[in-house]
């Protein structure tokens, strides 16, 4: 089982005679979840509480996280609150309210099943048919429309942290999964990123960077993240992803850098289309393009769209979108002590 | 080239199509693309609304995913 702010997966591996047993338990997921719901709330309660604890509250990077997400997507946006929920919102939790979830939302007509692998078809109609057709339509409550609008301003938040290094994150809304621009703020991302990596040695004060594109269903973030060396300032990290970006400006990504960023991706896709993890990979990636696209059979026009990002495009789409109005700037600053737990955001 | 066929009451088949991903593992070294590996799809939605998507390759394992909607966007924040 795997979540995002989107959706949770839920996916079996098997060999493939052994299917029909994997659609009987995904059936019951779907179809019949209440005793388990009922049965399991307060155990599954737990375990939620403590994952949260192990992932977001005691590990800082994730809490900041956290704090980047909630100022670019304003109250309301369902991307402002974190995935696993607070800790007040997990102890509050009554099993009604796992029931409320199943009955309202995990239902059949917001549900994709992916069968991939060595599978008879005809067969698989007939075992289709045998456990989920009798599953009932339910009328489903009006989905949320998630608001647009994104905060005006530069927005600065400070976070001090036990430790010798400061580090500095800048990070921009960029367009939903598949959406126009959705290729351009990836094959960016790695533009950038791969001209912080080729020069490390000119930035001394820079210990780690990386730029990455995030793209869900209502939105995506574009981060750029750097760690200062020891004894670096938040300021000192600052000014040279400061430079970074204006860089970007002085000197746009060029035909050969954008090539580059382009056979990288397709490249990284072929590998992670590899082994057992890559009939995963290949499930997912079918459910993606049936959810957000319609027809699961994108996959050349999923490759083609980054062809098709001229250089014109990635220099505007970079102009427009690195403004100092747009992001959200994150400064870490190292401190000794007590007042690190007190200052996170 | 997907076709969509109507095939009975509350089920659209997208049949036969064949999906040619054009993929690149040589592209580095080489400008024309190498299109691997292929993959049967048929799509289509049951009646009470699941989309179905069948996908053949030739593999011993099989992957069954089922895609749920996440509570995020439902969740009211008791705790607050």
């Amino acid at each position: 089982m795997t979540t995002t702010p989107d959706r949770t997966d839920y996916i079996q591996v098997l060999p493939a005679a052994n299917v029909e047993a994997a659609l009987w338990l995904t059936s019951s997921n779907l179809g019949y979840p209440d005793p388990l719901l009922h049965g399991a709330h307060y155990w599954q309660q737990t375990l939620v509480a403590e994952e949260r604890t192990e992932q977001v509250d005691d590990v800082p990077a994730n809490q900041r996280n956290s704090g980047v997400m909630a100022a670019l997507f304003p109250d309301g946006h369902p991307y402002h609150r974190p995935v696993l929920g607070t800790a007040d919102d997990l102890a509050a939790t009554l099993p009604t309210d796992s029931v409320a979830f199943a009955t309202n939302w995990h239902q059949p007509q917001e549900a994709i099943l992916v069968v991939l692998g060595d599978v008879d078809k005809v067969a698989m109609h007939a075992l289709v048919e045998r456990y989920f057709a009798p599953l009932p339509a339910v009328l489903l409550p009006k989905r949320p429309v998630a608001p647009k609008e994104a905060p005006s301003g530069e927005q600065v938040l400070r976070s001090f942290d036990v430790g010798s290094t400061a580090a500095v994150r800048f990070a921009w809304r960029t367009p939903a999964c598949f959406a126009d621009g959705d290729a351009e703020s990836h094959l960016l991302a790695a533009i950038l990123d791969a001209r912080l990596e080729r020069h490390a040695e000119q930035r001394p004060g820079v210990v780690w960077s990386s730029v990455s594109n995030s793209a869900f269903e209502n939105g995506g973030v574009f981060t750029l993240s750097l760690v200062g060396r020891e004894g670096a300032s938040s300021a000192d990290v600052q000014a040279i992803a400061e430079a970074q970006i204006e860089e970007l400006r002085t000197r746009p990504p060029t035909s050969e850098e954008l090539e580059w960023a382009e056979r990288r991706r397709e490249t990284g896709r072929l590998q992670r289309f590899d082994g057992a993890a890559g009939l995963v990979t290949w499930a997912t990636a079918l459910r993606d393009y049936r959810f957000f696209l319609g027809n699961a059979d994108r996959a050349a026009w999923d490759l083609a769209r980054y062809r098709a990002v001229t250089v014109f495009r990635i220099q505007t789409f970079a102009a427009a979108l690195l403004r100092p109005e747009r992001r959200v700037v994150l400064l870490v600053e190292p401190t000794a002590g007590h007042e690190a737990q007190a200052s996170a955001p | 080239m997907v076709s969509v066929l109507p095939l009975h009451a509350g089920r659209l088949l997208t049949g036969g199509t064949v999906l040619g991903f054009a993929l690149y593992p040589l592209a580095l070294f080489a400008s024309a693309p190498a299109a691997l590996p292929q993959v049967d799809i048929e799509q289509y939605q049951l009646g009470n609304g699941l989309t179905v998507v069948l996908a053949h390759v030739d593999t011993p394992l099989a992957v069954v995913a089922l895609r749920s909607p996440q509570a995020a966007f439902a969740r009211r924040g008791r705790g607050r």
